[in-house]
């Protein structure tokens, strides 16, 4: 069987998932009302990460209760007819998930980069590298997302103090926009942008070394990304109001226009750009190998690199309906409903299946040896 | 067996190779690739009101290559045409020159004071800034003289290179705190948001100023350059100047203030770091040298009716003095008395910018923080509430190297 999963330790899946998080939450495309009640995103980002991560120790608990292995054990197992929809079913949403980091990342190619190159022909070149790097496995980008970690979180910190002169604080008032409520519905409404690095996790399980390894790498990432992400949605809001942020586009990428005086450390926008978006293709990749490995146990498959080659393709296409002439209008609605309801879609099926995994007897075994 | 493997592992290699080699070229820019000298890099964008189109645009180029342009002009280009907005003006001037408009090096906005006054710089800038590929962090300036002439005088003394003077712009405001620097980003954030009001530098245009005493003009002028410069008010520098603020209200321009008065401006508005203000105690005139030191604004509500308590804390240095009393009666009479002219000052000031209706001082950023939810904010008048606004002003002042003061060394 080539599945190409390999072994790693612990630094390596945290520098992964932490990657992954970090790029959901600061270099994914926002919904449309995301600062439709003020900027609180340096709350509901941490907030949101910490319900991901509730969800996932309810998925590990089930997953271990049940003595499997993986995600993909507990969903062949329990779903027995279903599973085969299930996995296709997780396989897509973890494709959304590579799209979405890879979305914005392609617009900022197309719209500030590169004069007069189509969004589509610059989505056809990352997604072929992202490809490649979900071919060489997870053990490999496990290792490249821990030579790009520091690097990605250095950048980030550099981008943001280069800013600090501008910083002001009442760009962040009114505070916590829309009270307690609006908060907890715009976290809730934001799972999507994590829990696929969460449940990534629990579909490699058995590839950084068991469950209770994967719960101790899914607490250390929740906390430095969730930790990056404050500071760097402080940075936005304390440079940007909200009535602003609203407009811009990739406010990260933007966040020294402010300054009024130029230095050399304000022109790194584009190489502090590339450095994210090499962030943004392992996370893509993670996604695309999982969504492969899924499919791949589910359907028996022997060799996961076609699954691969389907999943980069089913990415690409994705990325080209988002602009293409007939598409761009269908993709919008699907678009909003993921950004409004995406979050019932990734985590009531594995609630539903940890909820009949628990229901059973403990420590009753009902997969492998 | 073995033979098998490697075959296909040259397979691969062959399959794999040409994608590579497409994905390399593709990153190495070899499909299209663009010269430096096939670009016409745009530093400043001028905008008057036009005569038979809606605006006058200026673009002041400067150009890479050692071509026709740099012998003339010191590597600067003025390009000008009459066009409704800068995309008809681009597709106009396009097509008489030989390479292509780039805006990636737009360091400055350059605005005639009419189109100001008639509020109409957020339409011309009504354009997509990521399309030009134009950075939010380029400034502005109101020009007191047509732009042409602006510009013009911008090239007057071989300076091309406009990323310098946006350097010196900057150091201005922070070594004299005379003008006030904004960029496109801070006047949308102004325009849309309301909290405060933008404040623009001033530019003015002097043809009299003998920009280069070498490359002087003999053959017209005369052979002493210096001498014939007499009636000129200066030597050297470019002709084109920056001095005093423009004052916003929304979008529209609605008055000036000296360079005197936008130091005052700037210690409330939190943009003076430091510079030579020009004093009085007790009669006496003065010069010190002013460094920002500490400033709170505290804003009361009283219904309707906001106020703000400020209270700026300067170290002052003595520059001159020719009593030289400042120093020596500094702690017994004297301090206070600037205290109390500097207050008084900064009232003046307030008083001159509420009367204009521009927030030049930015207390609406401070009233917005008393707001609870969007709602309310975007349900307030800040406008409004600013006619009825007072600002109650107190100033302490601590003497920096007071023995300069005492023996007037």
């Amino acid at each position: 069987m080539n599945e190409r999963l390999g072994r790693i330790g612990a630094q390596e899946s945290t520098a992964l998932i932490t990657t992954a998080l970090t790029v959901g939450g600061a270099f994914s495309k926002k919904s449309a009302d995301a600062y439709s009640m003020g900027n609180a995103e340096y709350i509901v980002m941490p907030l949101s990460i910490l319900l991901s991560l509730a969800v996932y120790f309810i998925l590990a608990g089930a997953i271990k209760r049940c003595g499997a292995k993986n995600f993909c054990e507990l969903v062949s197992g329990i779903f027995m007819p279903l599973g085969c929809l299930a996995a296709i079913g997780v396989m897509l949403l973890m494709i959304y998930a590579a799209f979405n980091s890879l979305s914005s990342f392609t617009a900022a190619l197309h719209s500030l980069f590169f004069e007069g190159v189509g969004y589509d022909r610059i989505a056809l070149f990352i997604v072929p590298t992202v490809f490649l790097i979900a071919m060489l496995g997870f053990e490999t980008m496990s290792r490249t997302a821990k030579l790009y970690a520091i690097p990605m979180v250095l950048m980030l910190l550099v981008s943001i103090a280069g800013s600090a002169s501008e910083f002001r604080v009442y760009r962040l008032y009114p505070l916590f926009g829309g009270g307690a409520g609006g908060i907890i519905i715009k976290a809730v409404e934001r799972i999507p942008l994590f829990f696929p690095a969460f449940m990534s996790l629990l579909i490699v399980a058995d590839g950084v070394n068991g469950i209770d390894h994967a719960n101790r790498t899914a607490a250390i990432s929740a906390v430095l990304a969730a930790g990056i992400l404050i500071i760097a949605h402080l940075a936005i809001g304390l440079v940007y109001t909200y009535k602003e942020l609203d407009r811009l586009f990739m406010p990260l990428f933007r966040i020294n226009y402010l300054s009024k005086f130029e230095a050399h450390l304000m022109r790194m926008d584009k190489f502090a750009h590339l450095i994210w978006m090499n962030g943004g293709m392992i996370s893509a990749a993670l996604y695309i190998y999982c969504a492969s490995r899924i499919f791949i146990r589910e359907y028996a498959l022997l060799d996961i690199r076609p699954a691969i080659a389907v999943s980069s393709l089913l990415t690409l296409i994705l990325l080209l309906a988002e602009t293409g002439d007939g598409t761009q209008s269908a993709f919008k609605i699907c678009s909003a409903f993921m950004n409004k309801w995406g979050f019932s879609l990734y985590i009531l099926p594995p609630i539903l299946v940890s909820i009949f995994a628990l229901a059973r007897p403990k420590r009753r075994k009902i997969y492998g040896k | 067996m073995e033979n098998r493997q490697k075959t296909v592992r040259i397979i691969r290699i062959v399959l794999l190779a040409p994608v590579l080699l497409g994905m390399l070229t593709v990153a190495a820019a070899c499909l299209n690739p663009v010269s430096v000298d096939n670009c016409g890099y745009v530093v400043a964008i001028g905008a008057d009101l036009g005569k038979s189109k809606a605006y006058d645009i200026t673009l002041e180029l400067q150009r890479e290559s050692a071509g026709e342009a740099t012998e003339n002009s010191g590597g600067a280009l003025i390009l000008s045409v009459e066009a409704d907005d800068i995309f008809s003006a681009i597709d106009t001037l396009s097509s008489g020159i030989a390479y292509k408009l780039n805006f990636t090096r737009t360091h400055i906005f350059i605005f005639g004071e009419e189109l100001a006054k008639k509020g109409r710089i957020p339409d011309f800038l009504e354009i997509s800034f990521d399309v030009l590929r134009i950075r939010k962090s380029a400034l502005m300036i109101v020009s007191k003289a047509p732009v042409r002439d602006y510009i013009g005088g911008l090239v007057s003394n071989n300076n091309a290179n406009i990323a310098k003077m946006q350097d010196a712009l900057i150091s201005n405001v922070e070594r004299t705190g005379e003008i006030s620097a904004v960029n496109i980003s801070l006047f949308y954030e102004a325009v849309d948001e309301g909290r405060f009001d933008a404040v623009m530098p001033i530019g003015r245009y002097d043809s009299e100023i003998i920009t280069d005493t070498k490359q002087y003009d003999a053959t017209k002028k005369g052979e002493n350059p210096i001498k014939d410069a007499k009636n000129a008010s200066r030597i050297g520098g470019m002709q084109s100047l920056t001095e005093g603020s423009a004052l916003f209200s929304g979008a529209a321009m609605v008055g000036t203030l000296s360079g005197y008065e936008t130091q005052f401006m700037n210690i409330v508005r939190g943009d003076f770091k430091e510079g030579s203000i020009f004093v009085e105690y007790d009669g006496k005139h003065a010069s010190v040298f002013a460094i920002k030191n500490k400033r709170s604004i505290k804003i009361v509500a009283d219904g309707d009716n906001y106020a703000a308590k400020v209270i700026i804390k300067l170290n002052i240095t003595v520059e001159r003095d020719l009593e030289a009393q400042l120093g020596k009666r500094f702690y017994t009479g004297a301090g206070s008395a600037l205290e109390r002219f500097f207050e008084r000052e900064l009232k003046s000031v307030f008083i001159k910018c509420r009367d204009l209706g521009s927030d030049a001082m930015g207390f609406g950023r401070y009233v917005s923080m008393l707001f609870k939810s969007t709602e309310a904010l975007e349900a307030f008048d800040w406008k409004e509430a600013y006619k009825t606004f007072d600002a109650d002003f107190t100033v302490e002042l601590t003497l920096d190297d007071g023995y300069l003061a005492d023996d007037g060394q």
